[in-house]
């Protein structure tokens, strides 16, 4: 049956069949190309405008909730609830004045809404997440009532810099609860989860369009000798040395092969580029940012709060673990005489990193770009970050629990934390913003080399196409 | 004929995109052992601690993280008939996830910064907290600065006296105990005066041993319970961490914490607790 369908013995036929085969190729060809393509975009849209900014926002989630947390510890730890529970909707005019950590409060509040908003926007499909962001949302009013159940009690006691009142305390207590076993762990939780469907989405297509450039140019190949297999039996047959439509459908195809193929070369190192010298550094960052938010807050905790200071200080040691990770270190005491080293050795002329953790990946890569200067500068920041803390801690255990209070915030605005956490927070800060241009530039680039592909892929394969066609046709008609 | 013979051509190259297509979509992806799309699991548990894990006379596990591992091996699709239990001791755990002897852990397993090098850790889906059991109506000891001068149990194997002495230089005399129910029954007869470690693991011997002994309530670490996977199975590390969410979302983790634990009067965590991370 088949054999008969397909025997060939006549010239047309077998023109047609060339034809056919010809034709089949070029399918072939642009089908796996806009494949490969498509990859790309989609690689390309994870990291720039999909999954990669719901990680982003997630992780703001986090940032915003520890800024609200550091508000309020550190009001009552100063004694400043009056001015914080002023309200100035009141009717007749307020007559107090709001302080300033309420404002930044209830701004990073909406922060962390609109933050948490975005997030489920793009967690949409995903149910269990949507669940957790809907349940972070819950749970900040929650905190927002046991916040101003403590500042109602704490504003009768004078206890600036000194023991907060147990009425107080019991509330903080709950509304510190809150934050840090329910709210901040799920804000952490959705940004994990957000950064592995990043991975998934970009892993396989990467490597994809690798292996797609070898693709496109076998294909191309195969185009190219079914072409010159036509080209040759229509010679042979015809005595006609060279079709020019033929030769312009050749041409054109070994334009776009080797086109397509540079092309995917270019995008996949656009995509790797995004993925690794910007959303992945993006991410670390961030994350080193906001465990240093909460290790601030713990050593703050553990001063307005001592009954429960061993917990804290445990907390607060395990994350700088987590930040800077020395493996010898065994409690905080000789953590920061190894800290003093490494990062004084790291500073020097060979620049071994001897530490891991979020600080020891960053140390890494920045040594093997030969890049050490500004992870140089954040590394110093954090050591005396450390340095500071380690005094607070001295003055604490002196039970000179007001210095150490004191010693904790800014010197001048005792509602700022003290200048060492700002500006390694604030270095932070701007080696995320560095980082989050390259993926925005990345991302720009590879998207502008790929705008044109969505029309010039089809309408060359049927300008291919319509060259074989019309090289053979006159033959065919011959017959006709 | 020719209608036929046309239906064929179009056939043939619809199966040739087809095929070509598949082949690079094949493309990528390499394959890391994971528990992913496994039929069968062995799960190490603990066989000693009541409430968490612990073998029972027809050699069957019973607790909580027995419990919790039946659980996220049924959302991976691994029913309770396939599921066989190993007991570990804290010690085995790494090699026994390295050479294949289990293909997940659930042990009381704490994860710290050394191990994550040695292990992928899921979850923790549970963070315990380290407390003092003292006889019931003992007041002299509220907190672990009261254990100066008092006699604690040191159970073998367990790391848990070195935060007390050690790490928070309390100096407290150690009575050496082969495990924790010997330290349990000596706090009972008045040989020793405090154990001290996991509230999950005090609360079960509070739970199984009657109204003899009473716990502090004075929590003053972080243990972060973590599912231990071979390393670098990151995709069962995060279908993992899914499924842990989910059991806290649905309410299995609070009815099983419930189940195990209510009876004795501790806040348990009934909020997810933070993951670690996958990679």
């Amino acid at each position: 049956m088949s054999g008969r369908l397909f025997r060939l013995r006549t010239v047309p036929r077998r023109v047609q069949a060339l034809t056919a085969v010809v034709l089949l190729a070029v399918i072939v060809l642009f089908t796996v190309t806009g494949v490969a393509l498509w990859d790309a975009r989609a690689a390309l849209r994870a990291i720039g405008h999909d999954e990669g900014p719901m990680v982003v926002a997630t992780n703001d989630v986090y940032l915003a909730l520890s800024d609200m947390d550091a508000q309020v510890t550190n009001v009552l730890l100063t004694g400043a609830e009056e001015e914080w529970l002023c309200d100035v909707d009141m009717d007749g005019g307020p007559s107090c004045a709001r302080s300033l950590p309420r404002y930044f409060y209830d701004i990073r509040r909406e922060d962390a809404q609109r933050a948490a908003l975005q997030a489920a926007r793009l967690a949409e499909d995903d149910p269990v997440r949507l669940r957790t962001v809907q349940s972070v949302l819950d749970g900040l009013h929650l905190y927002d009532q046991r916040v101003q159940a403590a500042m109602e009690r704490g504003r009768g006691a004078d206890h600036a810099f000194g023991r907060l009142p147990e009425d107080a305390a019991v509330e903080y207590r709950a509304a510190t609860k809150i934050m840090t076993e329910d709210l901040l762990p799920k804000a952490n939780n959705l940004t994990l989860a957000g950064a592995s469907d990043v991975e998934a989405s970009y892993g396989d297509p990467l490597s994809r369009m690798r292996s797609g450039r070898i693709w496109v140019l076998v294909l191309g190949l195969t185009v190219l000798v079914a072409l010159a297999g036509l080209q040759v039996y229509l010679a042979r047959r015809f005595k006609r040395v060279v079709s020019l439509f033929l030769v312009a459908a050749a041409l054109s195809t070994t334009a776009l092969t080797v086109a397509a193929a540079s092309l995917l070369a270019t995008e996949a190192d656009y995509v790797q580029m995004a993925k690794e010298d910007g959303f992945d550094p993006v991410l670390r960052l961030s994350r080193t940012r906001a465990t240093g938010k909460s290790l601030n807050a713990d050593r703050i905790r553990g001063l307005l709060d001592p009954a429960d200071a061993d917990r804290y200080d445990q907390t607060y040691f395990e994350k700088s673990q987590t930040m800077l990770y020395i493996p010898e270190a065994r409690d905080l005491e000789s953590y920061y005489r190894m800290l003093e080293t490494r990062v004084t050795r790291y500073g020097g002329d060979s620049h071994p990193v001897s530490f891991g953790g979020y600080y020891g990946v960053e140390a890494t890569e920045a040594a093997d770009r030969g890049q050490q200067a500004p992870v140089d500068t954040l590394l110093t920041r954090y050591r005396a970050y450390q340095q500071n803390d380690r005094r607070v801690r001295e003055l604490a255990r002196a039970r000179r629990l007001e210095d150490a209070a004191k010693a904790h915030v800014d010197p001048r605005w005792p509602f700022l934390s003290h200048p060492g956490f700002r500006q390694h927070d604030a270095g932070l800060d701007a080696r995320v913003v560095r980082h989050q241009l390259v993926v925005d530039r990345m991302v720009r680039d590879g998207e502008g080399a790929l705008a044109p592909w969505p029309w010039l892929l089809p309408a060359s394969a049927l300008v291919i196409a319509a060259l074989v066609v019309g090289g053979v046709w006159p033959r065919l008609a011959e017959y006709r | 004929m020719r209608v036929l013979r046309k239906a064929m051509i179009v056939i043939v190259a619809v199966l040739l995109v087809g095929v070509a297509l598949v082949a690079y979509r094949a493309g990528g992806g390499e394959a890391t052992a994971s528990i992913i799309g496994k039929k069968s699991l062995r799960i190490g548990v603990k066989s000693d601690q009541p409430g968490l894990g612990l073998r029972m006379w027809d050699g069957t596990f019973t607790g909580f993280d027995v419990d919790v591992a039946t659980y996220v091996a049924g959302r991976l699709g691994v029913g309770p008939d396939d599921l066989s239990f190993v007991g570990l001791t804290s010690k085995e755990r790494e090699a026994a996830l390295d050479d294949g002897t289990v293909d997940i852990v659930f042990a009381t397993y704490s994860i710290t910064p050394e191990r994550k090098g040695k292990v992928t850790f899921g979850g923790p889906y549970y963070v315990a907290h380290q407390d003092i059991l003292v006889r019931a109506g003992d007041r002299s000891i509220k907190n672990v600065s009261d254990l100066r001068g008092k006699r604690l149990c040191q159970a073998a194997g367990s790391n848990s006296w070195r935060r007390v002495t050690e790490e928070r230089k309390v100096a407290a005399t150690l009575v050496a105990a082969s495990n924790y129910s010997e330290c349990v029954t000596a706090l009972k007869e008045g040989r020793m005066d405090a154990v001290s470690t996991d509230d999950l693991i005090l609360a079960g011997f509070a739970a199984a041993n009657g109204s003899g002994t009473t716990m502090v309530k004075a929590p003053f670490t972080n243990e972060k319970y973590g599912v231990g996977l071979k390393k670098g199975d990151v995709e069962g590390c995060q279908a993992v961490n899914r499924y842990l969410t989910e059991m806290y979302q649905n309410g299995a983790a609070k009815t099983l914490l419930t189940e195990w634990f209510g009876s004795v009067d501790f806040a348990v965590g009934a909020s997810v607790p933070e993951f670690e991370g996958c990679n």
